[in-house]
């Protein structure tokens, strides 16, 4: 192997990822069956929430850390514009240290045009550990382990927090996370018990096992990677950076897929050269 | 919650700063250096200082910190709460010590002992809590993942046959008769693929097992349609890929002792090689995507060239 | 006597959960547990906080040496441990009513140079990927052929280009519905396989944790 070989290839991906921005190529993607449920959902609380008094508050849990923030943060982003388009009050919590910070920074941009008032429209609940435990605790007393928000204020001192008593008060849970392990206990423990919709944001690397909870229908709709980031933003009609980058997507795409036939044909070639093809 | 005005200054320094960590790690690429060395070291140091921060904020001082004086009568205090009224002025100023909370304290030290090599038994008393209330909640979490009414136990159980309408009647007949035949030449091919290796000619019973399973596509898919029935043939493949996939499995080394059970198995390995190819073309999404938001930043965000 | 200390927290706190899940609620003692459920749970996540502290502690230890040695690369170790030590300052006064200069400060520690850093270390993984597709991804056999005719399939089927491409063969169904059965048909159901596997050998792994059997991780051999 000679040693300056990959190089090139490093000069192919990254001018695989660079010309589209330059040329400003966008693309649309055709929706798919998952992520029209996950828009679905969402729809169905918000008219279950119309002429309600007190709103089912939607639980976006924020799971990821900033290395999965490119894929992910174009899904939270969709959801949250789609929330808050939809007067759909939301709280945010995490299991991972970073994602509620990160999460809020994102509420914050999308409350900007949306007019959406911290503690009325949106609240933070924060970061907290052990959750097998702690979404237990929950479930049998919720304001045991939620106590105050992020800035130190009391729950009920919010007002989208007065009048909610426990877990049965959240209409949907939004779970959005690049690590395994961390979507299974809302499904084992809240949608067991109580039945709540579950919608679940993940990267491409861990789309795969999330299939057989979508069939079950232990999960109601989800998005992967940044292909479901740019149908979201179509479905809500907010075009961001997930539409951004399926140009980019797709010539990398077929950069992978050239060299992995080109690698290929180059052994084949070899066989046949040899005369060993049809022996292997 | 008070926004902090955008300033251009602070704005810049961040996208140059920014820009200058991206394009230190980016000269990994070309050979590991020094300037990579030290943002490496910074990227550790930042991500350790804010995990301590936010357990600190989020975690440690509501949740005991701020409980550790208890002022007033338990009693109301207890009756509030579960109003869900809690009132952070009860729980601070001078007055009785709540031993439970002191407790936690002290056995939440117990961590630290993990640094003496005589005492070290004492952090394993930790260790092991958190460990037991994990393999505890296994069985409610086994039961909610796999045998409620949407469980993935219950719902592996599906119908092969479902009823017949116009939608899916004339794609069944396809289907019948491709799918029968494509498994049995499948079957013939694979268990006979030595002699083709070999150049020895197929004799004709790959001409009668074509005929034959045609024949047979077409009986069977009259007789269902006739009964107002069609196959389910995505439902048929999951039970299979699960079956072959479980024997796969389970049945390792010295538990293939026969072709129905070998077969099996490797029908189960190519099946799971389906599935891991699906997440490999999930992954190169994955990877690239954290590249592309790279390459919007510094195009987009630092160098403005949108 | 260690030993059975440590077994003994370690059965309490599992058979906590277990007879909490296997009692009726209307019992005495169910209703009990029930109550005492979310401050066990509380309790138990102060106690797993509290952990922070050691890795603090052993980088603390490692750096330290090399920086007061001078050892070869002391700078980065000052570096490393500056930014620990000056993000915490900052994330926790954000709490307090900082002055603007210290939003600034954390913004631009965490916003502008830990994300940006984070994400850069694992976009690497990109360059990666394309140079193990070119020299590592050969089809030597059937189970590595269905591997990548799988994965062609897929990758086309997330891009836009997938639907156009299959427009021009004219094929009878598009890329992304090929890609949808193939992740909902048979990725669905190994998976689901996989899913099953891993949990029963949790459950294993639980019930020898619960009954002390699991010397190598809790108890020592001579404990």
């Amino acid at each position: 192997m000679k040693p300056n070989q990959p190089r090139w290839i490093y000069m192919a991906v990254a001018l695989s990822v660079t010309l589209p921005f330059l040329a400003k190529i966008k693309m649309t993607m055709p929706i798919s069956e998952p992520v029209q449920k996950a828009f679905d959902v969402v729809e169905k609380l918000a008219e279950e929430n119309e002429g309600r008094e007190r709103k089912k508050l939607a639980l976006l849990v924020a799971d990821w850390e900033p290395a999965t923030m490119a894929e992910i943060h174009p899904q939270v982003l969709a959801l949250i514009h789609h929330f808050m388009s939809r007067q759909i009050p939301f709280a945010i919590l995490g299991f991972r240290p970073t994602g509620p910070g990160l999460a809020q920074d994102l509420a914050h941009s999308a409350a900007r045009e949306w007019n959406a008032e911290y503690g009325v429209a949106w609240c933070n609940w924060g970061y907290k550990t052990q959750m097998d435990t702690t979404i237990q605790a929950m479930l049998t007393s919720f304001h045991t382990v939620i106590r105050e928000d992020t800035q130190g204020t009391p729950i009920q001192d919010l007002p989208m927090m007065v009048g909610f008593k426990d877990m049965g008060d959240i209409g949907l849970v939004a779970e959005f996370t690049g690590s395994s392990g961390l979507l299974q206990p809302w499904v084992e423990f809240v949608h067991a018990e109580l039945r709540t919709p579950i919608l679940h944001g993940c990267t491409g690397v861990m789309e795969s096992p999330v299939y057989p909870m979508l069939s079950s229908g232990q999960i109601q709709g989800f998005m992967g990677g940044l292909s479901g980031a740019a149908q979201y933003e179509q479905l809500v009609g907010k075009l961001g950076k997930g539409s951004e980058g399926m140009a980019a997507q797709s010539l990398a795409h077929l950069l992978v897929l050239g060299l992995i036939l080109a690698a290929n044909l180059k052994e084949f070639a070899a066989w046949a050269a040899k005369g060993t093809l049809w022996k292997r | 919650m008070e926004t902090i005005m955008v300033d251009p200054f602070w704005t810049r320094l961040g996208l140059i700063v920014g820009a200058a960590s991206t394009l230190a790690m980016f000269s990994f690429l070309w050979k590991e250096n020094a300037v990579y060395r030290f943002f490496e070291h910074v990227f550790v140091g930042l991500g350790m200082g804010y995990t301590v921060a936010v357990t600190w904020t989020d975690v440690l001082k509501p949740h005991w910190w701020d409980k550790r004086i208890w002022v007033g009568a338990a009693d109301e205090l207890l009756a509030r709460e579960e109003m869900g009224l809690w009132d952070p002025a009860l729980w601070r100023g001078t007055g009785e010590i709540l031993p439970l909370w002191g407790f936690l304290g002290i056995v939440g030290m117990f961590w630290y002992f993990q640094l003496s090599q005589r005492r070290a038994w004492l952090s394993r008393i930790v260790i092991g809590i958190l460990m037991g209330s994990g393999a505890g909640l296994i069985f409610r979490r086994i039961y909610g993942l796999f045998f409620t009414q949407d469980g993935q136990v219950t719902k592996s159980f599906l119908p092969l046959l479902l009823p017949a309408d116009s939608a899916n009647v004339v794609r069944q007949w396809d289907l019948t008769l491709g799918a029968l035949t494509a498994c049995l030449i499948l079957i013939y091919g694979v268990f006979h693929l030595r002699r083709v290796r070999q150049g020895i000619e197929l004799p004709k019973r790959i001409e009668i097992t074509t005929t034959a399973s045609l024949c047979l596509g077409l009986a069977l898919g009259t007789f269902l349609l006739s009964r107002g029935l069609v196959i389910a043939w995505n439902n048929g493949l999951i039970v299979l890929t699960l079956i072959c996939v479980l024997c796969y499995f389970l049945f390792w080394e010295g538990g293939r002792r026969n072709r129905l059970s070998i077969g099996a198995a490797t029908l189960g390995r190519w099946l799971l090689m389906i599935s891991f190819g699906a997440t490999f073309g999930s992954t190169v999404m994955a990877r690239f995507s954290l590249l592309i938001n790279r390459a919007q930043y510094l195009l987009e965000q630092c160098l403005n060239l949108s | 006597m260690k030993r059975w200390i440590i077994s003994l927290f370690t059965f309490l706190s599992g058979f906590f959960y277990i007879l909490e899940f296997v009692l009726p609620s209307h019992t005495h003692m169910g209703k009990a547990l029930q109550e005492a459920k979310p401050h066990v749970g509380e309790a138990i996540m102060v106690i797993a906080a509290f952990a922070v502290g050691l890795g603090v502690i052993g980088v603390c230890r490692h750096h330290l040496r090399k920086l007061f040695l001078r050892q070869k690369g002391w700078h980065n170790s000052l570096a490393l441990l500056l930014s620990m030590f000056g993000m915490a300052l900052f994330k926790i006064w954000e709490k307090y009513d900082p002055p603007e200069l210290a939003t600034r400060l954390h913004d631009l520690l965490f916003l502008d140079l830990y994300n940006q850093l984070t994400i850069t270390v694992f976009s690497l993984l990109a360059f990666y990927v394309a140079s193990a597709a070119y020299r590592a991804f050969r089809v030597r056999s059937v189970d590595a052929g269905l591997m990548m005719i799988t994965a062609l399939v897929v990758m086309l089927g997330q891009i836009p280009l997938g639907d156009r491409l299959a427009e021009w063969l004219r094929l009878p169904w598009t890329l992304t519905e090929a890609r949808l059965w193939i992740m909902s048909v048979i990725n669905m159901a190994g998976q689901r396989v996989i899913l099953l596997g891993a949990y029963v050998g949790s459950l294993a792994f639980g019930i020898r944790v619960l009954l002390g059997l699991n010397r190598d991780t809790i108890l020592e051999k001579d404990g």
